[in-house]
């Protein structure tokens, strides 16, 4: 009887290593057929927005499978999932033969389509912020793009304070944002200038926002995705918090705005669009409201999905941007000004 | 002569008490692993590969227990198994404690604790998804069967106090997002520390398993293999496996043996 324990206990002991594979679902297929089921599939679980964008994914995926031999080649399997992607129309949401590869298939949605330019960067240096002209700029040296952000006067009017932030994908200390705000204070308005920005860290934005409020503000939910099922849904109201900062900036702000301004940049507009000192100018934003999910399909192919919306207080879908409170058409034939720039300076006089 | 023989049988039956030893070991380990790992909330695509295997820890074996404490922990990397994108890079440290009573010369029961741990993992070439993390403490039923210069061992996850990091579609916990406590000033939501979103998981809710098999080579050296295997869902019919062998020399750079006399 011991002995039968004993052998038992070894027993037990051997067949249980190694066999956590048993636990594990089978390894997936990777024929043609297989990849577009993996990937619709994907879509119509994990994509959040499918009835605010009025795609009828079963509809939709039925249509093309019917068109999948197993004899395509990678590229016309993939342009076949690249359909899905682009009826989406959401720039978050993309797929990508190769992402290390710069000349890889892509597919996704370009925002940029059928907008005319809202900002041109040679205009905003020559006129307003290069230093030989304007010494009152300071920047943030670093990042991609050789700065991280820029803020200080501008000569048109030296009471109002100017900050561009170009990207939000860069790392802005609590000390660093301190800082700018602490140089802008005395101005008596200011231009924040989100032209170009194409998002980055959400928190980097909302951390920015709340330095325009002294207190809490409701600026909507965002709906996750939670669960495969169509009606797998959760809200998350979102309230801006004040920052703790003596420095916040409570005055009237104009904050540009292109069709560029994405992602985190649309986090940021709606965490201040309730504020009411805070207009908008320029062109329709980019939107990009939702929060990203993003993996390798079986076969390795890249893809990212937005798995949850924004909706703001006012009860709007934000996904394909918002007209700005002043529309503002930038005349690219005169270099001579910025219209958007301009404008913002009489509205704060 | 009756004298003589009782006074021998008092002997030889205290002779085994005075031969029970106290043997206190602080060991460093030291070999390499295996590792899996499958997410199926994200892709049914199996992770594996090899790396190194570490721990530091201190053991005491007494007639009567056996326990001991300890940092133990896998540094790796592992490579899909459907295609060659997007190589991962594994780091799994860990402090733990546990303690075995002895119930006779051959078991021992008792606890094992990982006090804390953190189970990361980094994707290349994803961007929200490409940081994966699960931070626990574990209370584990333990049993060792010893045979020789053998230890068997079988420890049975009973609680999991837990957080992982990603959910079913977003890279956030699952219940912070059910409960509607997402937003982007939530520090916690982020933070593999941040005990807020941690969830109970008692046996039942995942299978949590560790085996070994510990052989005395010489004295101060000893090699072992280790399996250990985590099963559960967040999210009902998504489960996360993680899997773990790993074989491992002990050194014990201090390895004190005294005997234990009754009443001590």
């Amino acid at each position: 009887m011991k002995s039968l324990k004993v052998f038992g206990f070894i027993a037990i002991v051997c067949i249980l290593s190694s066999c956590e594979k048993v636990l594990m679902d089978a390894k997936p297929e990777t024929d043609a057929l297989s990849i577009f089921d993996e990937y619709a599939t994907l879509v119509k679980e994990k994509y959040g927005m499918l009835e605010f964008k009025g795609v009828d994914i079963d509809f939709l995926a039925d249509s093309i499978r019917n068109t999948i031999q197993s004899d395509l080649s990678d590229e016309e399997l993939f342009n076949k999932l690249g359909i899905i992607t682009t009826r989406l129309r959401d720039g978050h949401s993309s797929l990508i033969q190769n992402r290390s590869d710069q000349n890889s298939l892509f597919a996704g949605f370009d925002l940029l389509e059928g907008f005319p330019p809202g900002f041109d960067i040679n205009i905003l240096v020559d006129n307003y912020i290069a230093a030989s002209l304007n010494p009152n700029i300071k920047v943030l040296e670093g990042g991609e793009i050789g700065f991280r952000a820029l803020w200080g006067t501008l000569n048109q009017d030296n009471e109002i304070g100017y900050l561009w932030i170009p990207s939000w994908n860069e790392e802005i200390s609590d000390d660093e944002i301190e800082q700018i705000f602490t140089d802008l204070k005395n101005t008596k308005g200011l231009i924040f200038d989100q032209r170009l920005n194409g998002g980055g860290d959400p928190s980097l934005a909302t951390k920015f926002a709340s330095y325009f409020t002294d207190k809490a503000i409701d600026t909507g939910f965002e709906r996750f995705k939670t669960g495969p099922g169509v009606n797998d849904f959760s809200d998350s109201p979102v309230i801006l918090q004040p920052a703790s900062s003596s420095n916040k900036y409570l005055k009237e702000v104009r904050v540009l705005t292109d069709r560029n301004v994405y992602s985190a940049s649309t986090t940021f507009l709606y965490s201040v669009d309730p504020i009411e000192t805070i207009k908008t100018m320029g062109q329709r934003s980019g939107g990009g409201s939702g929060s990203v999910a993003d993996g390798y399909l079986a076969n390795g192919w890249y893809w990212s999905l937005s798995t949850s919306e924004f909706i703001d207080a006012k009860g709007r879908h934000l996904d394909d941007g918002v007209e700005p409170d002043i529309a503002v058409v930038l005349d690219l034939d005169d270099t001579s000004k910025d219209e958007v720039i301009e404008a913002a300076i009489l509205e704060l006089q | 002569m009756k004298k003589l023989s009782f006074l021998l049988l008092i002997f030889l039956s205290s002779l085994t008490v005075i031969v029970a030893q106290t043997t206190k070991s602080f060991f460093v380990e030291f070999g390499g692993a295996y590792t899996s790992f499958q997410d199926v909330k994200y892709s049914a695509v199996g992770y594996g590969g090899i790396g190194v295997a570490f721990r530091l820890g201190f053991e005491s074996n007494t007639p009567t227990a056996i326990w001991g404490i300890g940092l133990d922990g896998n540094y790796g990397k592992e490579t899909p198994n459907t295609h060659n994108v997007g190589p991962v890079t594994t780091l799994h440290p860990k402090f733990y404690g546990r303690y075995l009573k002895k119930i006779n010369d051959q078991f021992s029961v008792g606890t094992h604790w990982d006090i804390l741990g953190l189970y990361f993992r980094d994707t290349e070439g994803l961007d929200n998804n490409g940081g994966y993390f699960i931070t626990s403490s574990d209370l584990f039923a333990a049993g060792v069967y010893h045979r020789g210069k053998w230890n068997f061992g079988l420890d049975l996850g009973l609680l999991s106090f837990q957080k992982e990091r990603t959910s079913f579609a977003f890279s956030a916990p699952q219940n912070a997002l059910e409960d509607g406590a997402f937003d982007y000033q939530n520090e916690a939501l982020e933070n593999p520390f941040g005990f807020k979103y941690f969830t109970f998981k008692p046996i039942g809710q995942q299978l949590y398993l560790r085996t070994n098999i510990q052989y005395q080579w010489k004295e101060r050296f000893w090699v072992g293999y280790e399996w250990t295997a985590r099963h559960f869902a967040e999210v009902k019919n998504y489960p996360v496996t993680v899997g773990n062998h790993r074989i491992v020399v002990r050194y014990n750079f201090i390895h004190k043996t005294k005997s234990t006399t009754p009443g001590n």
